[in-house]
């Protein structure tokens, strides 16, 4: 194995020091926060996770709030982790005020990728849940809005977000601004990255990702944001489950176990349909989802339809008449 | 063990096909992907060891056909290459090992941006190179790559616009004639990695002029009103010159048959780096009066 430590690979660490763009101080530590050498000042972890953890911090020159993903590098059979490479690369080309800014990328020790984020108050989950869900029509429409604007940006540069969940939603609450978060697992279009880290959550995975479908693109983004349209109005996730299995189940008791007519194709990806699945008829979206306008019921079922290809588009939901009266709530709430 | 002929890219689904403000947007961008401005001139005064680089163009299209990977991972790996190159310099005297070493790293980074399966990094140091790299010195390296490119590791490349480029030919009405552009201009984009000429043009003019080639002279009315067509002409000449005229015979028959190739072998095999002045697309000052011909020095001994 060849390593020699001649003087050019031995100034890696000061060249990545040069270039690494944020250091850091840690109040726990006791350390004085120095202008000259720290940008930033560790007030709190907020979250640890398999990847690494997240901070709280204080931008030490603008004395703005941040938020730090430090993510660990451990595998290094593989060198710096995909998903880190593609969340940063993908976040210094998408430019969209409800997209989440990436300020800056620093190294630590060779060892930590610091991401330095805008910092928002809390995530769409943490609003359901600990806040009461937003209650009132306006916020919800306003909250969809943003979401689909977000989500047909990233579509029309070829980007699926494949992760939209809650917890990946942020929210400025003094603006009631929305942002989208959490890119690891996005990717263009064409890409073949399945879903093979089935991580988290199945709740807000379209069905023809459950049936480990191949084929899919922009419509498992609009399943998503179709499930997080549906928890802000109910106030608890729409189907929950403890498996893909299970999910599925519950899918089709809502929607109606789908048949070649409802969906054409589906007997060929999956064959045994009907031994797993009993042919269960639609519960209706309206049964569970009570407290919508029959326009928003009517986009909400376009969003949550079975056969990927009849499932509306981002752009085309924004269109739709359900957000008739959006600028005049954006002016009410931004 | 895969096999070592340079797979296509398959033709994306209709949904894919690019609209005017997708490639717009393209055009918007692919400045910013590019090397810096004086690259092409210091490679041809030979201040970039331009040897060192054909070696490890060379090394990266091995490697990519042998792994079978897209020819857009083959093409990023190149890009991330010379667009650190063309920021950093390396060490001459090292015995090569420090490009062997920003080859590896660049080639690692685009199969983790484009592949669903990425080998280990020691599992890529294939065909006996002279130095293999632990795989800790291979993530420095990556992160140094990845910091002087500012981390923008998408960029924009010819294969973007081949999709849109080929709706505009006359006869790419067909799925057969599609594939058949679409596998041809794939290996002529990734042929033009190996000669130094083709940076001076963008991912535009490159990927246009591949299609013309493909498409055996059939010109479309015009490719996009945002490309220069007098830069177009330019490329696709050199294209013929040290692309086509340097293919293996079949591959020659491939371009100008329009039947769809039987294997997508390629062009990985052309004599190639030449020193001819090939105008920038920043600063075009219209096309050469003849043909060009590589010099005796910087055509690769065989």
């Amino acid at each position: 194995m060849w390593n020699e430590e001649s003087d050019w690979i031995g100034s890696f660490d000061s060249q990545l020091a040069r270039l690494a763009e944020c250091r850091m101080c840690s109040r726990d530590r006791g350390e004085r926060p120095d202008a000259t050498g720290m940008d930033l000042e560790v007030l709190e972890v907020a979250e640890e996770g398999s990847y690494g953890r997240v901070f709280r911090c204080l931008d030490i020159h603008t004395g703005a709030l941040v938020t730090m993903k430090q993510i660990t590098m451990v595998r290094l059979s593989q060198g710096v982790p995909a998903p880190i490479i593609r969340e940063v690369s993908l976040l210094k080309e998408l430019h969209h005020a409800n997209i989440v800014k990436l300020l800056r990328v620093g190294l630590t020790e060779n060892r930590y990728v610091n991401l330095v984020f805008e910092h928002l108050d809390y995530d769409l989950h943490h609003f359901i849940v600990n806040r009461g869900y937003p209650k009132d029509a306006l916020t919800v429409k306003s909250f969809m809005y943003q979401i689909l604007s977000a989500v047909a940006y990233c579509h029309s540069l070829k980007v699926l977000h494949r992760d939209l969940k809650p917890s990946n939603v942020l929210i400025d609450h003094s603006k009631r601004l929305i942002k989208l978060a959490d890119f690891r697992l996005a990717g263009e279009f064409a890409d073949d990255l399945l879903y093979t880290e089935k991580l988290g959550t199945s709740w807000y995975r379209a069905p023809e990702i459950l049936c480990d479908s191949r084929q899919y693109s922009t419509q498992i983004d609009l399943w998503s944001v179709g499930c997080i349209f549906a928890e802000m109005v109910i106030g608890q996730p729409l189907v929950q489950a403890i498996n893909c299995r299970d999910e599925l189940e519950g899918i089709f008791k809502l929607l109606g176990t789908p048949t070649e007519e409802t969906w054409p194709g589906i007997t060929k990806l999956m064959p045994n349909l009907h031994i797993y699945y009993p042919k269960f008829d639609a519960l209706g979206l309206e049964t569970f989802v009570t407290d919508l306008e029959p326009s928003g019921l009517n986009l909400l079922s376009m969003m949550l339809c079975l056969d990927p290809s009849r499932r509306i588009s981002a752009e085309a939901a924004l269109k739709h008449a359900y957000f008739i009266d959006v600028n005049y709530v954006s002016l009410l709430l931004l | 063990m895969p096999s070592s002929s340079t797979m296509p890219l398959s033709p994306d689904p209709p949904f894919l096909c690019a609209d005017e403000a997708a490639i717009a947007g393209l055009l918007d961008a692919e400045p910013h992907h590019m090397p810096e401005k004086d690259y092409l001139r210091r490679c041809r005064d030979r201040s970039v060891d331009v040897t060192a680089r054909l070696d490890a163009v060379n090394w990266i299209l091995k490697v990519h056909a042998y792994y079978e990977f897209s020819p857009v991972t083959a093409f990023l790996s190149v890009n991330y290459f010379d667009r650190f190159l063309s920021r950093c310099s390396l060490p001459q005297q090292s015995g090569g090992w420090a490009f062997q070493l920003l080859s590896v790293a660049c080639l690692s980074l685009a199969a983790k941006m484009e592949e669903s399966h990425v080998p280990f990094l020691l599992d890529l140091q294939l065909f006996e190179p002279k130095f293999v790299f632990e795989p800790k010195t291979i993530q420095r390296m990556e992160l140094w790559v990845m910091s002087n490119l500012k981390w923008r590791l998408r960029s924009v490349t010819p294969f973007d616009y081949l999709h849109y480029f080929i709706s505009k030919l006359p006869s790419s009405s067909s799925s057969q004639s599609l594939n058949h552009f679409f596998s041809t201009s794939s290996n002529l984009i990734l042929s033009t990695t190996r000669v130094i000429n083709f940076l001076g043009f963008a991912p535009s003019t490159v990927a246009a002029a591949a299609v013309l080639c493909s498409a055996n002279g059939q010109l479309p009315l015009s490719f996009h009103d945002r490309v220069n067509d007098e830069m177009v002409r330019c490329c696709h000449q050199l294209m013929e010159e040290y692309v086509v005229d340097t293919c293996p015979a079949s591959v020659k028959a491939r371009i100008t048959e329009p039947a769809p190739p039987s294997s997508p072998v390629g062009v990985l095999d052309a004599a190639t780096c030449g020193s001819c002045d090939t105008p920038s697309d920043r600063n075009f000052a219209g096309p050469p009066n003849k043909r060009l011909r590589s010099s005796a020095s910087d055509a690769p001994q065989r």
